[in-house]
């Protein structure tokens, strides 16, 4: 069990790395390489923003599972609740594992996007904060009726 | 689904959240499967089978919804 659980949360760890890895990327190329002038200079704070938070959260996300690492009775309840059966099924139920990732997915290209349209930025942020929303109601729903 | 888990739980004065422990879920799904809620998976119920001494068929019983 010890062994599983610390397989999994290292697993839970590379999306982070990913998120952290992106955010850095487009700000090192916003600040250092284009130094103002990229394409739609215009809107380089709203991708700043964007990939401060994004900076922010993968961060979190990464020190939250690295203290766990170091506390083997949370990593051990966290595995269990996280790899619960009646969770998982829930999660599958309201397609959580594929929604997820792909509204992060869509995030990461609304903000490649933002550097040729914007429109096309706006409907990506749009579309993936819809898709979560949904997938968050579905999952709330299911955790009620399961 | 019917279950006998709450009566082999009083018997043995086992709470929910002991149980869970023991078959590695959380006290929800124990709560969910009295409940009849949710329909454990067959290593689940196989788990809690063996935990109790019996078998699938003395644990969990097909209710004629389920036929």
């Amino acid at each position: 069990m010890m062994e599983k659980s610390k397989k999994y949360v290292f697993r839970r760890m590379i999306p982070a790395y990913g998120l952290v890895l992106f955010a850095l990327g487009v700000m090192v190329y916003e600040r250092l390489i284009a130094k103002g002038a990229a394409p739609l200079s215009e809107f380089s704070s709203i991708r700043l923003g964007f990939c401060g938070g994004m900076l922010a959260a993968g961060l979190y996300m990464l020190c939250h599972d690295l203290m766990l690492m170091r506390d083997p009775e949370r990593m051990k309840a966290i595995y269990i609740a996280d790899c619960d059966e009646r969770k998982i099924a829930i999660r599958a139920k309201a397609g959580m594992p594929v929604v997820l990732y792909l509204s992060v997915v869509m995030v990461m290209a609304a903000v490649v996007a933002s550097y040729v349209n914007m429109t096309v930025c706006y409907t990506l942020l749009i579309a993936a904060v819809t898709q979560m929303l949904i997938g968050c109601g579905l999952k709330l729903y299911y955790t009620k009726t399961m | 689904m019917k279950t006998r888990i709450p009566e082999l739980r009083k018997q043995r004065k086992l709470s929910q959240d002991e149980l869970a422990r023991a078959m590695g879920v959380t006290r929800q799904t124990i709560t969910s499967i009295e409940v009849g809620k949710y329909v454990a998976s067959l290593p689940l119920a196989y788990r809690i089978a063996r935990y109790f001494g019996l078998t699938i068929e003395e644990v969990f019983e097909l209710s004629e919804e389920d036929e």
